[in-house]
């Protein structure tokens, strides 16, 4: 038996996918929208809770503020990007227009003391939760899922230099909360 | 000029980032959640159901009105209205055409029920009243023929379409009473708007 190559496996994954929404813009598939669902909202929900600085109840109704909009708008989705990058780019829009002090890319001042005391150690997922929520979306978009500064600037409608300029401020806030000289995840 | 904020994460840095998990673990309720506020909005339809379950205005008007609340009109003299389906007599003002627009979109069974009382309410009093002609329920998508453009063309997914999702045919003294008919409907309280255009007698 030839086993499938990862490649085959993306173009198989990749057809079924398109059959999916195809099957939710024609004619409102629920099974369809459940596959689609599965897929992505493992993902998404991750993000929606790290936008929100971890709160729960927020990020289940950003998940389910996106999955409408998206459903909705699925007509005018072209694939010009890829699904996930569409539905992220949906659920920061929600986020934004919630106001819910996610995206206020504005400089803070730096805290007067020190956010921890000696010896503390903050995991990383709990510093970016700790961050304002305009370094922390940014940080998040770039550092952890990996979009450049002009998709970052295209979703949050600013330049990709100002996305720049509060990813160096992110980082840098972000370092005075972890102990000095050690970055790490939580262990488990 | 903005000064080059550029920095780059270290290699522990880079690594500390790269561990981090990229899927969570939404609440298993949530799915069932996200479901349920899709169909509601006539956005998803269950495999096996033969319509779409519905929940914006025009639903609330299509179970109102095949629940056989609506009546029709009363007659001036007080004899039993006829009922929906049967032949309307000639009304006796002029005739007017309610077009509801938007409209609440209940995220629950208890909030549609709701509505369908209010509007169903709405409408018993207008059959009692002898203003009642009729009413329909406008089915999903639809078509636009645009010969001016040069093209016919069949397009449910154009915008507008999903705003329009009943109407109501009333008789009225005049444009004023048509007003405040339209005024009194529910349907502007919950967000909805409503067009009224008088109909050409012939």
């Amino acid at each position: 038996m030839t086993a499938i190559s990862s490649e085959e496996r993306w173009k198989q994954e990749a057809t079924e996918e398109r059959a999916w929404v195809e099957a939710v813009r024609r004619s409102g598939d629920e099974d369809a929208f459940r596959a689609l669902y599965r897929q992505h909202t493992p993902a998404l929900y991750l993000f929606a809770l790290r936008l929100t600085g971890g709160r729960a109840s927020d990020a289940e109704d950003l998940v389910q503020e996106t999955w409408i909009r998206a459903v909705r708008a699925l007509s005018r989705f072209q694939w010009r990007s890829s699904l996930r990058t569409w539905l992220s780019a949906i659920l920061v829009n929600c986020s934004r227009e919630w106001g819910r002090g996610l995206l206020d890319v504005t400089d803070a001042p730096e805290p007067a003391v020190a956010a921890r005391e000696e010896g503390d150690t903050i995991d990383l997922e709990r510093a970016i939760a700790r961050l304002p929520g305009g370094y922390r979306t940014v940080l998040i978009l770039h550092d952890v899922e990996g979009y450049t500064h002009a998709e970052i600037g295209g979703m949050l409608g600013i330049e990709a230099g100002t996305s720049k300029s509060q990813l160096f401020h992110a980082r840098r806030r972000l370092r005075a909360l972890l102990a000095p000289g050690r970055l790490h995840t939580e262990p488990g | 000029m903005m000064p080059d904020r550029e920095d780059s994460l270290t290699p522990s840095e880079r690594e500390a980032f790269a561990r981090l998990p990229r899927a969570g673990t939404p609440p298993a309720e949530l799915e069932e959640r996200v479901v349920r506020a899709l169909a509601t909005r006539g956005l998803l339809r269950a495999q096996g159901r033969r319509f779409a379950r519905a929940a914006t205005l025009a639903g609330a008007l299509a179970a109102v009105m095949i629940a056989g609340v609506v009546v029709g009109r009363v007659s001036a003299t007080g004899a039993a209205a006829p009922s929906p389906g049967a032949a309307v007599p000639a009304p006796e003002g002029k005739l007017y055409v309610l077009l509801l627009l938007g409209g609440p979109t209940p995220a629950s069974e208890a909030e549609e029920a709701a509505l369908v009382r209010e509007y169903g309410g709405w409408a018993r009093s207008l059959g009692e009243s002898g203003r009642y002609v009729t009413g329909k329920k406008l089915g999903e998508g639809g078509h636009l023929l645009d010969a001016a453009a040069g093209n016919v063309r069949a397009d449910p997914d154009l915008a507008g379409f999903d705003a329009l999702g009943g109407y109501f045919v009333i008789e009225a003294e005049d444009d004023a009473e048509a007003i405040r008919v339209a005024e009194s409907c529910p349907h502007l309280r919950h967000g909805g708007r409503i067009v009224l255009r008088p109909i050409q007698p012939t």
